[in-house]
């Protein structure tokens, strides 16, 4: 018997049961039934609780024996098992639309907070907002959204030319959203076991299984799955251990076949400290980039995002928003929050100059109190040569470029003036620092490695 | 059937089985009290077809058998019954119960109709003491979630590892977690399970009679054993949040006050508080006083000071009074500690000097 025989079969057998029970009795006991097996000459019932298997076990198993014997007449038993609904493949299903608790509890206004990662399926790390719909694809983004999808679509072929994927971008442009996308369209499409983590949460882990003597648990929990999401993988850097359990923990995935998916804010070779075999492993599957949004897909966001919270912000507004917060989408979408927080509060219309105003705390957070001093030193630690050999006279190459782009950055960051900054970095002429400056903006915009090592100094210029 | 026994058992019995008859009736006999003759004892039976109870007290049994009886009619009638003894006497369907000089004979039904309460077959067992289970129930159970959107936060969730159970309860708002030790435990290492949040507040109407409490449970179903009821329900399928991460490590600013004055000051605070019971508390650490405030355009404004001991930084935060009352009224220490560690971040209310409870809330953001 196939599936449909089964369910053909049953409503026979419920048929004729029918006859000769009470409504209230075969509404009570036998919804929600159906014949799951037939096989060995035993028939088996899937009931929705344990009251149905006691009550049909001891009430009706006779009836119910001698109907299937009827139909097909090598039933010998009539096993009852206990599951909700006909067993399918695990997989979490997208969750139902949330209700807010009802209005005899507490209510719930729009600005009560909720305790952070409940919607995070507990067994895959995965929050199941995060999906490619509503993820929006620009030219900053499309080769890593690209890469993401294909990894979706082939997914069980044996096609290994895009793993590891490796992904990285600045904070708040979509990294963590991409990943989480596909670990979800994975889990949803193709039933396969993901697991999400951050390696922070990795490494956390690690260090419990370590005290708790249970590291082989661990490695077999990692090592089971399909595919294997580790968000901020920069942050292994320096921890050795750690690096090491993930570099086996590739390995064994890496050999069957497994997916990889890693996320950073900086290229492998720019991520200090990490060991060498693991970067050569980064940097062999499909490295993609997410870089800054133009202005144009910042405004397809703002309004994608007024969509889904069903609100009509003027367009005037959301292109201010656009314009002004360029660099992160997180921050976009907090500005636009603010806007709409305070149209609720107030309950008039937010017009163009009050939306200036709202904004004006986060547009104008004054940045962080640089000095000369700090970024001279910062950009020395970071190319690892000396303080005074940037000040010197030394033309040797290695220092040359590091001194350059301590004069870009004193030009960018702190605006200051071309003779200042020459006097600063050993009493050059302001000739100098005006080549260096122009130079390095050249520069910046042909090679991908410098512009990225700015970036990171500018980080930790920040950061520190 | 036919027997007699203490009425103070049987009004104990029925008030607590009462309270789980079926309210749908789509199976009349599911408004019904099973009784029967079960080795020595009567056996009273309820169902809702989602949980079952089965209780037994002392009897002198003359004639063994069984009958069905409307719960809510016999439990009324006893419970108006003189303080003597009562006899049960059942004929075919009909029940005749004899009290001093009153004689009464009720409309039964067949007990063979009666569904059945089924078993759990479980070599692991966990035993609490009956009256620290109630407790640990009782102070986490108001911070469970009551709509039905998300099943696994609509219960109480049961972990047990190593030698501590936790017994935590979440609507996503707040979480209230209580520690405590298990008796004894056999057959199992570590377990988790969500006890629906009915069987949660019958269990703990069963638990008033102790002295313990034994747990077996299968991966969808659970039973819960006392010395002379047994009560069976279906567990609630799903995760529970994995919330042990969510729990701060580290504060920025810490508070002591007094329990009493806190509990005081929130409820006047709640009146003037508005639609959404915002009370705001400004904690400065460099004053003896922290000060809550509450605001209605309608009806005016609150305030007050109270007497704190404050460490770390000046901070304002916005909290919704009553779930700040409800964890407090699980709190029955003196003082009480509020850890805060930032305005839209989580804050920790616990009592001082025991670390087995702690109340987590979510603040309300405020523009």
């Amino acid at each position: 018997m196939n599936e449909l025989n089964y369910e053909e079969v049953w409503k026979a057998v419920l048929a004729e049961i029918e006859l000769n029970v009470s409504k209230a009795n075969f509404a009570t006991w036998f919804q929600n039934t159906s014949l799951l097996d037939t096989r060995d000459g035993s028939a088996v019932v899937r009931v929705p609780n344990a009251f149905t298997k006691e009550w049909l076990e001891n009430k009706y198993n006779k009836a119910i024996l001698k109907i299937l014997r009827n139909l097909s007449g090598d039933i010998k038993e009539v096993r009852y098992t206990i599951a909700t609904e006909a067993p399918q493949r695990h997989s979490s299903t997208p969750s139902k639309p949330r209700k807010r608790p009802s209005s005899d509890q507490v209510v719930a206004s729009e600005q009560q907070l909720e305790l952070g990662g409940f919607e995070v399926d507990p067994e895959t790390g995965l929050n199941p907002k995060y999906t490619f719909d509503s993820f929006i694809v620009g030219s900053f983004n499309e080769l890593a959204h690209a890469a993401a999808l294909a990894i979706t679509k082939g997914l069980g072929n044996s096609d290994q030319s895009y793993n590891p994927l490796f992904i990285y971008g600045g904070v708040g442009l979509g990294k963590t959203h991409l990943l989480q996308a596909v670990g979800n369209d994975v889990v949803r499409n193709l039933g396969l076991k993901v697991k999400y983590v951050t390696s922070e949460r990795f490494t956390n882990e690690l260090i419990s299984a370590i005290s708790n003597q249970t590291t082989e648990r661990f490695k077999e929990e990692y090592r089971k799955v399909d595919v294997l999401i580790i968000d901020d993988i920069q942050f292994l850097a320096g921890k050795e251990r750690t690096q090491e359990e993930f570099f086996h923990t590739f390995n064994a995935l890496y050999e069957k076949n497994k997916r990889i998916i890693l996320s950073s804010d900086r290229p492998p070779k720019a991520i200090p400290t990490l060991e060498e075999r693991l970067r050569s492993r980064f940097e062999g599957g499909m490295i993609a980039d997410i870089s800054e949004p133009d202005q144009e897909t910042r405004l397809t966001i703002l309004k994608s995002k007024c969509l889904s919270k069903q609100v009509v912000v003027p367009e005037e507004i959301l292109n201010y928003i656009s314009q002004t917060i360029q660099k992160n989408i997180r921050e976009l979408e907090g500005a636009l929050n603010r806007v709409i927080a305070n149209w609720r509060l107030t309950g008039s219309l937010p017009n163009i100059e009050t939306s200036k105003q709202l904004l004006n705390t986060i547009v104008n957070t004054p940045k962080k109190n640089l000095t000369a001093k700090q970024i001279i030193k910062c950009v020395a630690d970071f190319y690892d040569v000396q303080e005074k050999d940037l000040i010197r006279k030394n033309r040797r190459q290695e220092v040359v470029k590091p001194r350059q782009i301590a004069m870009y950055l004193l030009r960018t960051e702190l605006k200051s003036s071309f003779p200042f900054i020459g006097q600063r970095l050993g009493g050059r002429d302001h000739t100098t620092a005006i080549h260096a400056c122009e130079k390095i903006s050249q520069q910046i915009k042909t090679n991908s490695t410098l512009s990225d090592e700015i970036k990171l100094v500018v980080d930790k210029l920040y950061n520190e | 059937m036919k027997l007699t026994c203490k009425k103070d058992y049987l009004k104990e019995a029925f008030s607590t089985a009462e309270k789980m008859l079926g309210k749908t009736l789509s199976l009349p006999i599911l408004s019904n009290f099973l009784l029967s003759t079960d080795n020595g004892r009567l056996k009273i039976s309820a169902t809702d077809l989602e949980i079952g109870l089965n209780y037994w007290i002392n009897s002198k049994i003359e004639k063994e058998g069984a009958i069905a009886v409307p719960g809510k009619l016999i439990s009324s009638l006893i419970n108006n019954l003189p303080d003597k003894p009562i006899s049960f006497n059942s004929e075919k369907n009909k029940l005749i119960v004899s009290c001093d000089k009153y004689k009464t004979t009720l409309q039964g039904f067949d007990p063979a109709e009666y569904p059945i309460i089924p078993k759990v077959k479980s070599e692991k067992t966990i035993t609490f003491d009956a009256t620290e289970l109630k407790e640990a129930i009782s102070q986490v159970i108001n911070a469970a979630s009551l709509s039905d959107g998300r099943v696994e936060l609509n219960g109480i969730f049961l972990a047990m590892d190593k030698n501590t159970a936790r017994v935590v309860a979440t609507d996503s708002f707040r979480l209230a977690e209580k520690k405590l030790k298990p008796k004894n435990v056999t057959g199992l290492t570590e377990t988790s399970f969500i006890i629906p949040l009915k069987t949660a507040n019958e269990l703990m109407r069963m638990l008033d009679v102790g002295p313990t409490i034994e747990m077996h449970h299968t991966k969808q179903q659970a039973l819960f054993r006392t010395e002379n009821a047994e009560l069976f329900s279906r567990l609630v399928e799903g995760n529970f949040p994995n919330y042990e991460q969510i729990i701060p490590r580290a504060y920025i600013t810490n508070t002591q006050i007094l329990r009493d004055d806190l509990f005081n000051a929130l409820r006047v605070a709640g009146i003037f508080s508005s639609r959404i019971n915002d009370v705001r508390f400004d904690i400065d650490p460099s004053m003896k006083e922290i000060f809550l405030t509450s605001t209605d355009q309608d009806k005016g404004e609150n305030n007050v000071g109270l007497e704190a001991r404050t460490e770390g930084k000046k901070m304002t935060v916005v909290f919704n009074h009553r779930y700040l009352l409800d964890g407090l009224s699980n709190i029955k220490t003196e003082k009480v500690i509020l850890e805060l560690s930032g305005e839209t971040s989580a804050a920790l209310l616990r009592p001082d000097g025991d670390g087995s409870y702690l109340y987590l809330v979510m603040p309300i953001k405020n523009y």
